[in-house]
């Protein structure tokens, strides 16, 4: 028997790709999970980014939005989406970190749609994320 | 400015800047005076969201979201509404069980985070009712940034390459410095707009504490705001620390008091949201026919949002949540 699903096992290989002091943005889900990991682990002092404004908090708990009052829990600082987005565009963070409903051979994310049927998602995300 | 390629989805709103000026010069006189703005959450919500208008909500989903004036806009049956789907979650979902929008600019909406897909919510979009545009969460950041500065687009790095683009109304384009690849953001101002804060004065000066997602770059550039705040305090207050004003008056048409205004969302350094009473939208919204029944229990047969706290456990359930948010009993030593 697995002691684990697919969504842990990514969840474990993606935090060890994330090195003790650098700088990643991260969005909801998997990928906040791993900083979690990492940060708890071998990374204790990475620098963990959320859109919506929280900067280098320590996640002590697995935020449930990336907005919520664990982004920025003992933080340096509670700033907005501009800060943290404009920081990315002008190449201020090493890393950042998305999920995405499916993934193609070319590292191209989809994130709600499939080309040719929009809004109907073929992703079963996340109705089967435990069934493992 | 070299024009490279056009997204192909529709501007819901116009982004010029001299429309919106006239609208800010001559049709805001009232807001820019220091008069009492209070007024009831049901009042201010008649008065200046109506039918047809673009609406935006503050917040970021479930945190710090003025839940109780989204309940309001359903309960007032608002129509035919556009809605800018911004970091939208439990906000979204509300709004699409009254079906009170017939257009969307669309980032995040659908998604509840780590709780799952809105079932509400998707079957609304997927019924071909709605006029969808697509974007990213930080483009309509910067159709906000490039309304509240008075120009009609912001260049930035965003959407180049993706379906996302494709499906938007922005512009890609040259930049005529550097000659490279840009996408030329327009401006959005939104009618309406409602924000949640932590204290407010009569006047509408504001503050709210945790993070700002987009809340300042869209309080300047709506052309109408509300103000549902936690407490009211004196102006005197306000005025002894004026470097933690975050919202000035001059920006605000109403001003109302709506204490848990964000519940079941979280508030920071208050409450934390309410999974129990979350998890219930997504165990209801399964079967159509209950789901109805569910919203004419939680929306439709309920008086106001003290009515609402009382129904949920009242000041028990709050001080729970109260504990949650400041992780009472579960301190984690370094």
């Amino acid at each position: 028997m697995k002691l684990y699903n697919d969504m842990e096992m990514m969840i474990v290989v993606a935090a060890r790709e994330l090195e003790n002091g650098k700088t990643v943005a991260v969005g909801t889900g998997a990928p906040c999970a791993a900083a979690m990991l990492a940060q708890k682990t071998h990374a204790p002092d990475l620098i963990i980014f959320f859109e919506a404004g929280g900067m280098s908090p320590k996640l002590v708990e697995m935020p449930i939005s990336v907005g919520d009052s664990r982004t920025f829990h003992q933080a340096c600082r509670a700033g907005s989406m501009g800060d943290v987005m404009d920081a990315c565009a002008r190449g201020a963070v090493d890393y950042t970190f998305l999920g995405g409903a499916q993934i193609d051979r070319f590292g191209k994310p989809e994130f709600h749609h499939d080309r040719n049927r929009s809004w109907e998602t073929q992703s079963p995300f996340p109705r089967q994320r435990r069934s493992k | 400015m070299k024009i490279i390629k056009n997204g192909k989805g529709m501007l819901f709103t116009s982004p010029d800047p001299d429309q919106a000026r006239a609208f800010f010069r001559d049709e805001k006189c009232s807001a820019r005076s220091m008069k009492n703005k209070i007024m009831p959450l049901g009042d201010a919500i008649e008065k200046y969201v109506c039918d047809g208008d673009y609406l935006a909500i503050g917040g970021f989903g479930s945190n710090r979201t003025p839940i109780a004036a989204c309940h309001e806009i359903v309960r007032q049956k608002k129509k035919r509404l556009g809605f800018l789907g911004h970091t939208a979650t439990h906000d979204m979902q509300i709004l699409s069980a009254g079906e009170v929008y017939d257009r969307i600019d669309i980032s995040y909406g659908v998604g509840l985070e780590a709780r799952g897909l809105s079932g509400c919510s998707r079957a609304y979009l997927e019924r071909g009712t709605v006029a969808i545009t697509e974007w990213t969460n930080y483009a309509l950041t910067a159709r906000l940034k490039a309304a509240s500065m008075g120009i009609p687009f912001l260049p930035a790095r965003q959407m180049i390459g993706t379906d996302t683009f494709e499906r938007s109304a922005a512009v890609q384009a040259s930049c005529p410095f550097t000659g490279k690849d840009m996408t030329l953001i327009p401006a959005l101002y939104p009618d309406v707009s409602v924000i949640h804060v932590h204290e407010a004065d009569c006047y509408g000066n504001a503050r709210f504490k945790g993070i700002a997602v987009s809340d300042i770059e869209l309080t300047q550039a709506t052309k109408r705001l509300i103000i549902t705040t936690e407490r009211l305090v004196p102006h005197s207050e306000i005025s002894r620390s004026p470097d933690q004003t975050l919202i000035p008056f001059h920006l605000v048409d109403a001003v109302c008091e709506v204490p848990y205004g964000a519940y079941p969302g979280g508030m920071p350094y208050e409450y934390f949201s309410d999974e129990d009473n979350l998890a219930s939208w997504l165990q209801a919204e399964k079967d159509a026919q209950s789901f109805k029944a569910f919203i004419d229990q939680e929306i439709f047969g309920v008086k106001d949002h003290y009515d609402y706290i009382q129904r949920h456990g009242g000041i028990k359930r709050m001080n729970e949540l109260r504990n949650k948010e400041h992780m009472t009993g579960m301190e984690v030593l370094p």
